[in-house]
């Protein structure tokens, strides 16, 4: 349900991305330029990324921002 | 949450929050550090404070001094720690100053009708103070805490 606020049911695949290149969160958070807290409240869904931030974790796992995040809302054509 | 206790080198990514940690740290104890005499001194020329916390009075000299270094550590301080907070932060902050402000809004004319109905004593300007710093610490303390469950 879209409450038109950050409370999404916004999901990522950002653990599953680290823990494949043997990142730290730290790690994480200083190549994007934010803290370790936050890459940690992004990866349990406490808190959702700006765009900008959504953009930089894409340039970082080089990936589309969709196939790291999903809102729940997409549906893939048959 | 997990832990970062590895022994291998550390990478780019944590250097850089390293230094971003440093760099808050800093400017942390710079604001405490300027916090700091302004208490200690204030405490030490109060006159006629026998009657109750901050019941006495200051030299105008150090009341003027005190402003100017409260003023240089909270503007000057809170400018330079938002440029190293993250965006997380920083809505944090947002949270926790939009709490303290509630507090005031919505405290004073609750307690002010309760004076004018007699229930209560006039509003008094430094507990609306402590209470906009409690609603703030305590918002603050929620963000934090939610966080790390």
């Amino acid at each position: 349900m879209d409450r038109g606020d950050e409370l999404t049911d916004m999901r990522n695949r950002l653990k599953v991305l680290r823990a494949e290149r043997d990142w730290s969160q730290a790690e994480l958070g200083g190549r994007v330029g934010v803290s370790r807290q936050a890459v940690n409240a992004i990866e349990t869904g406490k808190y959702d990324p700006s765009l900008p931030l959504a953009f930089k974790l894409a340039r970082v796992f080089d990936m589309p921002i969709e196939d790291i995040f999903d809102d729940g809302e997409r549906h893939d054509a048959a | 949450m997990e832990s970062d206790m590895t022994l291998r080198e550390p990478g780019l990514g944590e250097l850089a929050d390293r230094r971003r940690a440093r760099r808050k740290l800093l400017v942390f104890s710079g604001i405490f550090a300027a916090g700091l005499p302004i208490g200690f001194f204030a405490g030490m020329l109060e006159k006629g404070g026998d009657d109750g916390f901050m019941a006495g009075t200051l030299p105008p000299w150090f009341a003027v001094l005190a402003v100017a270094v409260f003023l240089l550590a909270t503007v000057g301080g809170g400018l330079a720690w938002r440029t190293r907070m993250d965006e997380l932060d920083r809505r944090d902050h947002l949270q926790t100053n939009s709490a303290a402000g509630a507090a005031i809004v919505i405290g004073f004319p609750v307690w002010f009708l309760l004076w004018k109905g007699g229930l209560a004593p006039a509003p008094d300007a430094a507990w609306l103070f402590g209470a906009a710093m409690l609603a703030g610490a305590a918002t603050y303390l929620y963000l934090k805490l939610q966080q790390r469950v």
